[in-house]
């Protein structure tokens, strides 16, 4: 018999052996290409990849969330981490720009190793994220405290979560607060100060919204919009002053409350108006304060952004010690937001038993767990399922005094009513 | 818009005064800041964008040495001398190697300088914003001029920019060493054969430039807090008041200072929503009508 070329080249090898090989190496890299990363997946450690601002002037905000993410971490792989698996925590600088929050969190997403992405930057980011979260189908977290992120139905994604305080309740807190001491001190002419961003103008609106409601004697003298970041004040300030309010709604942030007191104070402006500070209980805020004026100036109201003593409990008091010791800084907003995200997502993977992130989201959905800043029922904070927006967690206002606890006589915003009045505001534009 | 309201101010002498001493604030703060930049543009012909971050550490030092030494005084003296050695190390080390180069290189070095500069101070000081306390003398109740209240403080800074401005012509217009910096800006080479270090000129310029900036970061010390970052927030009003006073121009950057300064002194009651906006329509005016600014020379 003629010898085929493969015989004569001593490849004695029929089709059939050729199928039989084939098939079976085919067969073998499919199982091994799903199996083997698993393995090595399952057995190493739970990644979280964070991306936000982590650099400049906005970068305390990154410091607090890495040191958030990895006090809850460090406790957890004490006790042998979440599932058998150690936690380990990735961030990368987004230096406050969008297009870098897409780029990291799309890398992240595609990296195969990264099994929660938590892109903790601004609001412009956090939008820009929103709006690929469907393309990349992966859980989001974020920290916006825009309204629409989680409110509108429009914008809102099924992937991603707000583990923070929100503009509309913070303004309604704010508002009503402010309508009580109004009445009650004659305060009829208002004037408000916040930074020309998504978070200010959207604080604004909501509080000038509220006191309105409550106290519709009010009115609005005047409004002045700095840009974030601004360091001098003085013509917003003078300007402030020549309208004469009888009050001011404050809504600056971090850094630029420090400039706008120091600058304010050159002026007596204490003197002239009471203020309503929105964020100057930060403890970021308080000690430049207390630096520059030798005491914080007592009687200027002022909400609670993060407090040692509101909620005055263990788990709040244990939170702040143990953040504190560990870092040398005192725990800012930021910090008991993502330390809670961390305790539901943790919560969430428990109940789901896997990582996978479909199946954690449904599991956060309606969600509650108990958290240092819970003021829900047995002190616990809830994903609310239908937006995904988280609520129960402490809001309120109190008055400054000059030395710790910085804030005094605080009032807490009830939950019923601020449920109640959310559900209104959001049937009125036709959002629920 | 609120004109009416801007009238009204323009005619009540307490709101007017009032505004008019915060004009004269944030120009004197400015021109600080960019007198140096405008300098430095002038005679090395290099945009140095780490110019903010000069500003930003005699910020830093002045806090370092309040809080070691308690003496408001004694930064005064060290906080623009640090910032100055600073600049003369810069200028030194990497500066010198893109004199002549194209803008690009310029642009990109010191904007790396810019980024590691805030990168230094966020590793050394962290994160969180440091304040000194204003000194007690500025403390006092405000002084009272036709029924406008003007800090204590601000009037000290009125003095110093001033006295500054002043110095900074007189030394350029009128010493000889003013005169071979300016030699140095219109022709280095023939000011060369001349047998006269030009490189020693330059570092001296850069320094003197650093120097400005860093007296600027002392004096605002009282009235911010020092981040990183800050430098950013002050760059940019800078090269615009550079533009429209003109590169170089020392009474040029301190008329486009003060334009600036009542810009948002009265654009914040007149128009609050474009304040800011209002100054760089003031920009592309200028850069239409004067390319090369209210009180420049053609670049050429």
């Amino acid at each position: 018999m003629k010898k085929s070329r493969r015989e004569k080249k001593g490849k004695a090898y029929s089709r059939r052996e050729f199928l039989k090989t084939s098939l079976t190496g085919a067969a073998a890299f499919a199982i091994g290409s799903s199996i083997g990363p698993s393995l090595v997946k399952a057995a190493g450690p739970i990644k979280f990849g964070l991306c936000g601002v982590t650099s400049g002037a906005g970068g305390m905000s990154g410091e607090a969330t890495r040191n958030a993410f990895t006090l809850w971490a460090e406790g957890l792989n004490k006790k042998g981490g979440l599932l058998g698996r150690q936690i380990e925590i990735i961030q990368r600088d987004t230096q406050n720009k969008p297009e870098e929050g897409v780029r990291f969190t799309r890398e992240f997403a595609n990296r195969g190793d990264i099994d929660f992405i938590i892109p903790h930057g601004s609001s412009s980011e956090a939008f820009a994220v929103l709006a690929v979260a469907p393309e990349i189908k992966r859980l989001i977290g974020s920290s916006s405290e825009t309204t629409e992120y989680t409110a509108d139905p429009k914008v809102r994604s099924p992937y991603c979560f707000r583990f923070a305080r929100n503009c509309l309740h913070d303004g309604l807190v704010a508002g009503k607060y402010a309508a009580e001491i109004s009445k009650k001190f004659g305060l009829t002419r208002w004037y408000t100060i916040a930074g020309d961003f998504a978070w200010g103008r959207d604080l604004v609106g909501f509080f000038i919204e509220y006191l309105k409601k409550f106290n519709p004697k009010v009115e609005v003298v005047g409004q002045a919009w700095p840009k974030l970041f601004e360091p001098d004040f003085t013509p917003q300030i003078t300007a402030m002053l020549a309208t004469q309010p009888h009050a001011v709604y404050n809504g600056l942030w971090g850094g630029d409350i420090c400039n706008f007191v120091k600058q304010g104070e050159m002026y007596g402006i204490s003197e002239k108006a009471k203020f309503f500070y929105m964020a100057l209980s930060d403890y970021l805020v308080i000690e430049p304060i207390v630096k520059a004026l030798g005491k914080l100036p007592a009687g200027i109201y002022a909400g609670t952004r993060y407090s040692r003593g509101f909620p005055d409990t263990k788990a709040n008091h244990e939170f702040h010690d143990a953040y504190t010791n560990r870092f040398g800084i005192r725990p800012l907003n930021w910090s008991w937001e993502w330390y809670t995200a961390a305790l539901l997502i943790e919560a969430a993977v428990k109940k789901a038993g896997t990582t996978e992130n479909n199946a954690v989201i449904s599991a956060l959905k309606d969600l509650s767990v108990k958290a240092p800043t819970g003021v829900g029922p047995g002190g616990t904070v809830t994903m609310r399922g239908r937006d995904h927006q988280l609520i129960n967690y402490a809001v309120g206002w109190g008055v400054t005094v000059p030395g710790e606890p910085y804030l005094a006589n605080i009032v807490g915003g009830s939950w019923e009513e601020i449920i109640q009045e959310e559900t209104i505001w959001l049937k009125k534009k036709g959002w629920l | 818009m609120n004109i009416p309201d801007l009238l009204k101010c323009l005619t009540s002498s307490s709101c007017f005064i009032t505004q008019l001493s915060s004009a004269i604030v944030i120009a004197m703060f400015l021109f600080l800041a960019a007198s140096g930049l405008s300098l430095i543009f002038g005679v090395l012909g290099i945009g140095n964008f780490a110019h903010g971050s000069f500003y930003m550490v005699g910020a830093y030092l002045t806090y370092t040495v309040v809080s070691k030494f308690e003496c408001f005084w004694l930064a005064l003296i060290l906080a623009p001398i640090g910032v100055g050695l600073l600049g003369l190390i810069v200028e030194r080390l990497l500066i010198r190697r893109i004199y002549g180069e194209p803008h690009l290189y310029q642009f990109l070095l010191t904007f790396g300088l810019l980024l590691v500069l805030d990168d230094i101070v966020r590793l050394i000081y962290g994160f969180t914003f440091k304040s000194i306390e204003t000194p007690k003398i500025f403390m006092q109740r405000p002084l009272f001029f036709l029924g406008s209240p003007i800090p204590l403080y601000y009037i000290f800074v009125f003095i110093m920019g001033t006295l500054v401005a002043l110095g900074l012509w007189f030394i350029l217009s009128k010493t000889k060493t003013g005169k071979t910096i300016n030699a140095a800006a219109s022709d280095p080479e023939i000011l060369e054969t001349l047998g006269v270090d030009v490189r020693l000129i330059y570092s001296l310029v850069f320094a003197m430039g650093a120097m400005l900036a860093g007296f600027g970061g002392f004096l605002s010390s009282p009235i911010l807090s020092a981040t990183p970052g800050l430098g950013s927030s002050i760059i940019i009003e800078s090269f615009i008041v550079m533009v429209i006073g003109g590169v170089g121009s020392v009474g040029g950057t301190l008329i486009a200072s003060i334009l600036i300064g009542l810009s948002r002194s009265f654009g914040i009651i007149g128009f609050p929503d474009f304040e800011l906006g209002f100054v760089f329509f003031l920009v592309m005016v200028v850069l239409i009508a004067r390319p090369w600014g209210i009180f420049g020379r053609p670049l050429q």
